[in-house]
This record gives C-alpha cells, structure tokens and sequence, in this order.
C-alpha cells in the first residue's frame, strides 16, 4: 500500500526508530579518536531526513551552512593539530545527535510516542514530556505560520523580509518567539489529551508504522552495527589490557 | 450510560458545572443546549473523563459513565467506549494526514484499519478526496467531516460530541442527521452540545437546556418543547447597544475598499485550483457576504485581500494599493481580520493585551482608545479584561477575535465565518456592532457563511457565490 503523506522511512516501528536514535546518541559519546562512528551515525540520519518530512529539508539547508562556516573558522583560529581534530570531532558529533534527533522528531508522530509509553510502561507525565520532546520542534514548524500570519495581519511582520522590514521585526523578535514556543507546547498538549481520551493505543502495531518491513530492518540494521561497534569501543581495554572505559 | 446527581465542576475559582441530575439511558440521543460559556464543553469534558484526568477540575457529586464514576476510571478507559468529537476539531487531529486519522478512530474502536475502510468511511462524508491530505490544511467544515466520518465508521458504543455540526454546511448537518439516525437504529448512546435549536430538534430525541452551568429545562422533543427549550437557554433579551462613541476618523463615502479583477489562485503544493476569475468589488459602507460549501475557497479568498496570499492570476487591490505592499504601520487600519478558528488569533496571555496587540506599530497611543475598548467589551460581551483569553469558551474566544479586529477602527473588516461558534444571542450582536460601523463609520465587510449569514438581512448586502471545484 502506498504510504499516506509521509515517506516509507517515516513508517518504520517506533519502537525501531527509538532503538535507532539511542543508538546514535550513545555511539557519539564513546570516546573514539576517529571520525568514523558519528559520521557513521550522521550520515544516514542526514540522508532520511531528506525523506521524512517535507521541513526538514529546509533545516537541512541552513544548519549544513553554519556547520561549515564553524568548522571553517575553526580550521583557521585552532591549530592544524590537535585542536582542529577535536573541534572537527566535537562538531561532528553534535551534528550526528543533532540530525539524529530531527529525523526522530520529524519522523515519529504524538501516537507513536504514545504508543511507545505505553510499550514501556511509563507514567503517564513521563508520556508527555517524551511527547514535548519529540514533537516540538515539529508542532513548532506547523505553527509558526499561523501565528506569522495573525501578527502581519497586526502590521507587527512585513509580509517579506527586507533589512528594512528587518530592523522593525527584531523589537517583536522576543515575544514572537516566546508566542510560538507557548502555543507550541499548547499544541502538543492538545495532542496529548486527544489521543488519551480517543482510548490511546495499546493495541498490536498496525500499518501505521510495521507494514514497511524494509524501513524497519534498515533502521534495525544500522542501530545494531552502531552499538556493537560502539560496545566493541567502550569494552576494548577489556580485550586488550584488562581495562574498561579507561580505568 | 451517562448518569450525574448533584454533580458540579469548579475549574479554579470559577462554578463551571452546578448540581446537575441527570439520566441517559443507552440507545438514546439527547442535545446539550446552551448559549456561549453556559457549560457544555466542560459537560463534555467530564462525560469523557477529560476533566478531571486530563484537565484540572474539582469535581463533587456523582458521574457514572457505563455505571462507574468517571474519577474511578482514567480518561484512556472512557475513551474505549465513547467516541468524541472535539469543539475545535484541530485539537483533535494528531497525525500527519486524514487517512491516518481516521484509521486511528477506527483502531480505537476494534475496528478494521485497511485502506479500503478508510475510504469508505470518508465516503460517509463525502470527503474522499481528503485522504491524504495534512489535516492542517482543512477548512474548518472539511476537519469537522473528517471526525464524523472517521466516528461514523468506527460506531462506538456510545459518542458524545462538543458542537459537531459547528463549521457544516448544509449537506454536512443532512450526513450528521443521518449518522444520528444510524446510530439510533444500531442503539448507540449519542450527547452532542449545540446552539443551533434547528439541529437539536432534527437528530435529537431530547433536549437539556444549561444556563450559568445549571440545567434549566430537560424536556423530551416535540413541537412545543422546542420553543420552549430556546426560550429558556436564550432568554437572556438582546440588549440595546449604544452607538459607538466618537473616533477622530472621518467618514469614509464612496472610497473602493477592494478591487479585484480576475483573482484566479491554485495552490502550488497540491495544484488545486480554488478560485478561477474571480472579480470583486467593494466600497466603504458595503456589505458583501461570499457563500459556498465547505472548501469552495471562502477562505482563500479573504486571504488574498488581506495579503496573507498572492493570487496566482489577476490583480487585487485593497484601499488602492496591492495588499502586500500596505505599509506595514497603516495595515490594522486599513484592513481588520477575523480568522474562522480563533485560536489561531489569540496571541497575548491577557484580554486586555489582545485588544491592545491590535495596534500594532500603528504609533497610535492605546489611551486615545479607551472610550472605544470599552464600547466593544460593552456591546460584543467580550470575557473580562484582565483574563486569560486562552482559558475561554470558543465563542468567547471568537468575539474577542472580531474586538480585537475592531480596535484600530479598520476601512475594512474581513470575517471569515462570524457565525461559527456563536451562540443566537451573540451572533445578534456582531451583527448590531457591524450595522452601527458600517453606518457612522463607512467601514466596508466581506464575510463569509455556508448558507446563509446573519449579515445578509443587513440593508443593502450583495451575496457572492462560490462554487466548489474539483480535487
């Protein structure tokens, strides 16, 4: 069956997607003195937001320019050594949780993290802070347009940016985004409670999320290698000289 | 089902919910009647375990939903067995398009999910073609069949619903009336809260009346009840409104407000065109009311003379000039906007900072308004000043909206479905506030409505039809 609005990637289990970004996370805080595991972790997750949702694209384009001009700058006030090398590293890594986490965000709806509390047997609070976390810089996206409107609508926006248009916005700049952030975490609230009094979810999975069976085992796939690669890391002074994690 | 003795609901100070007693026996269809902020979304909160599992409330007395208390069994548990329908039909989508939406009704419900039932359930509503759309870009009627549908197909036992024929056209309230009767036939238990008396007395086999958060009348439904049911929950007499005090603006007679030739607009995403060479015209003191079904582009339209969208053809021009190029300090005068969900409006945590964000950069001193802020709270009853506009009823929610639009005092005033939400008695008094503008001030309004709207028995109101085109 061909997936509704959102791409095949999306529609993998939750609870893969879940398992995929821990694994992300946690391979990028092992201390490995290569590039090789958070560009391992960043480059999938970078190629799947692509697909995941049509925003993110978007957050794409502008974080990978700034990503560059700190690593630019970085290469020029550090030395070519060591401190280019463990900004390098530092940066990579926080792109990979970074991007990581957006496809997650991106890529995982309020009733799949509804569903993933209640596949955990969390409390019901814990539920909707994991529901804040993952959905809010989506629900973000999705208001910021109405609320850009209600404000042009004021004369408080231009309707196009201009550096002109640009020097009346910065005053309102504060509240803007205070606005957005309230109505934003109003929205997710909203979510919340209407998946709880809809009867939740605590049924098998169904095609919302387990018929792309494809999806599923390459986020598996990935998320398996990048915790025994970053096991393998994090036990090898047991294999070599008894050691582990450096004591 | 339902059961209430003595039960009442305070959330925070206010006495929402006052001692109510009532029975509602399996199979049955009873309407929740009132005017705006009476009490009946927080009834339904509370028939559906939102209140207090979900949203804080202090309960007393007894709620039996299936025969055990609502505080005994969580929010999840109800939901199991009685199907809802939010009053903002938004807040209660959370997927990312219709299809899924409805499939998590129907999984909800034990009911299968596969594409073919989720389309036929559409098909109920007639909103097929919606499938995979982002629920977001709904028209508000468009949202409120997606629920129906998606309620229709699932059957549960029992439903209650806050408001569902809110934003329906005509055809939208002959598929709810014929979803009631269905499941009238099938013995589910159906609550629905309306204010429209047409619809409680067409899928309704009783009515209870709320006023103040208190049951006024619970009557059976015949042909004498009816009336008597309307003049119980809206007794409250229209009162006279002042005219409205002196503004330093002059009248403005015989200025073209907006100017629109060949306005033709396709959205790029979806390629649906919505509105195809369109001409419209508007002078200061005219009313204009566009009609037309649910997603016939009413909406859109009002977005392009306000700016907030270019036409894809033609050229629209509002007070001269192209909206979009109004200068952002003179734009809430010229052109004030009400949106058809408030929600999407209300920006300030205070009432009074609403009504006052309206000012926008205008450098207009806010004190010179004093005089005119309190004529609006006077005459629209618009919530206290010093509330929170978010804790308000939706129809509350919508006055303040069209106050708020009201304040700069604009050329023209753009109301996208004024009616929705409004209970008789308030609709009555949007419609006095705008005859007295309109009168001493010129000021020119296009508004919209499904069938009919309280502003076309306005003397001299044109119509302006729209049809709806094809997805």
């Amino acid at each position: 069956m061909r997936p509704f609005a959102r791409t095949w990637l999306s529609r993998a289990d939750p609870r893969v997607k879940l398992m995929w970004f821990l694994s992300v996370a946690f391979a990028t805080l092992v201390p490995v003195g290569s590039f090789a595991l958070p560009i391992g972790a960043s480059v999938p997750a970078v190629a799947f937001l692509g697909g995941a949702h049509r925003e993110a694209p978007r957050l794409s384009m502008v974080a990978a320019p700034v990503f560059l001009l700190v690593l630019a700058v970085g290469s020029v006030i550090t030395d070519p050594g060591q401190g280019l090398w463990s900004l390098a590293t530092l940066l990579t890594r926080w792109g990979a949780v970074i991007y990581g986490a957006l496809f997650f965000s991106f890529a995982t709806e309020a009733q799949e993290v509804h569903f993933l509390t209640r596949w955990t047997r969390l409390p019901n609070e814990i539920g909707i802070a994991l529901c804040f976390a993952a959905r809010t810089v989506p629900t973000t996206v999705e208001q910021l347009s109405g609320l850009v409107s209600a404000l042009q609508l004021r004369g408080l926006l231009p309707f196009s940016l201009s550096l002109q248009g640009l020097r009346k916005v910065l005053p309102v700049l504060p509240d803007l985004i205070l606005a957005l952030l309230v109505s934003s975490v109003r929205r997710t609230e909203q979510m919340w409670v209407a998946l709880e009094a809809r009867g939740g979810w605590e049924g098998s999975p169904t095609f919302f999320f387990s018929r792309d069976l494809f999806a599923s085992l390459l986020l598996l796939s990935h998320a398996s290698t990048m915790a025994v690669i970053a096991g393998l890391n994090l036990t090898a002074g047991i294999w070599t000289n008894g050691r582990w994690l450096g004591w | 089902m339902f059961k209430a003795r003595a039960f009442s609901v305070a959330l925070g100070p206010v006495k929402a919910l006052h001692e109510l007693s009532f029975d509602i026996d399996d199979g049955e269809s009873v309407a929740i009647v009132g005017a705006n902020a009476a009490g009946k979304s927080t009834l339904c909160a509370c028939l559906l375990g939102v209140i207090p599992h979900l949203r804080p409330g202090h309960l007393t007395g007894l709620l039996l939903v299936g025969g055990i208390p609502t505080v005994l069994q969580d929010a999840r548990a109800i939901g199991k067995r009685v199907g809802l329908i939010l009053e903002d039909a938004e807040a209660q989508f959370v997927s990312l398009s219709v299809g899924e939406e409805v499939a998590l009704t129907l999984a909800a419900h034990g009911r299968d999910i596969s594409e073919k039932s989720v389309r036929a359930a559409l098909r109920l509503f007639g909103v097929e073609g919606l499938f995979e759309r982002h629920p977001r870009t709904l028209s508000e009627g468009e949202k409120r069949r997606v629920a129906l549908a998606a309620l229709g197909a699932a059957t549960p036992q029992s439903m209650v619903l806050d408001d569902p024929t809110g934003a329906l056209d005509e055809s939208g309230r002959d598929s709810f009336g014929e979803l009631v009767r269905r499941g009238r036939e099938l013995g589910l238990t159906i609550a629905f809260s309306t204010h429209d008396m047409a619809v409680a007395s067409r899928c309704a086999g009783r009515l209870v009346g709320l006023t103040g958060g208190s049951i006024v009348v619970d009557l059976p439904v015949t042909g004498s009840t009816i009336q008597r049911c309307s003049n119980a929950v809206f007794s409250d007499k229209l009162c006279e409104i002042d005219a409205p005090p002196e503004v330093r603006i002059p009248l403005r007679t015989n200025q073209t407000l907006v100017e629109g030739r060949g306005v033709t607009f396709a959205y790029r995403r979806t390629k649906r065109q919505v509105l195809n060479k369109l001409d419209i015209f508007l002078k200061a003191g005219d009313v204009l009311v566009v009609r037309g079904p649910n997603g016939s582009g009413k909406t859109t339209l009002l977005h392009l003379l306000a700016g907030l969208l270019s036409p894809s053809a033609g050229t629209v021009r509002v007070c001269g000039t192209p909206p979009r190029e109004i200068p952002m300090e003179r734009r809430s005068q010229i052109c004030g906007f009400v949106f058809q969900n408030p929600e999407h409006q209300i920006l300030m945590d205070q009432v009074e900072d609403e009504l006052l964000s309206a000012f926008g950069t205008t450098g207009r001193r806010p004190h010179e308004y004093v005089q005119w802020l309190e004529w609006l709270a006077n005459s629209l009853r618009i919530p206290h000043l010093h509330t929170d506009p978010h804790s308000a009823s939706r129809g509350q929610k919508k006055v303040l909206a069209v106050a708020t639009a009201l304040m700069p005092l604009p050329s023209l005033l753009l109301l996208d479905e004024p009616e929705l939400g409004l209970d008789p008695l308030q609709r009555g008094r949007v419609r006095r506030v705008v005859e007295l503008l309109r009168d001493r001030c010129g000021i020119g309004v296009i508004a919209t409505a499904h069938d009919s709207s309280i502003l076309e028995n306005l003397s001299g109101a044109q119509t302006l039809d729209l049809q709806k085109t094809e997805r």
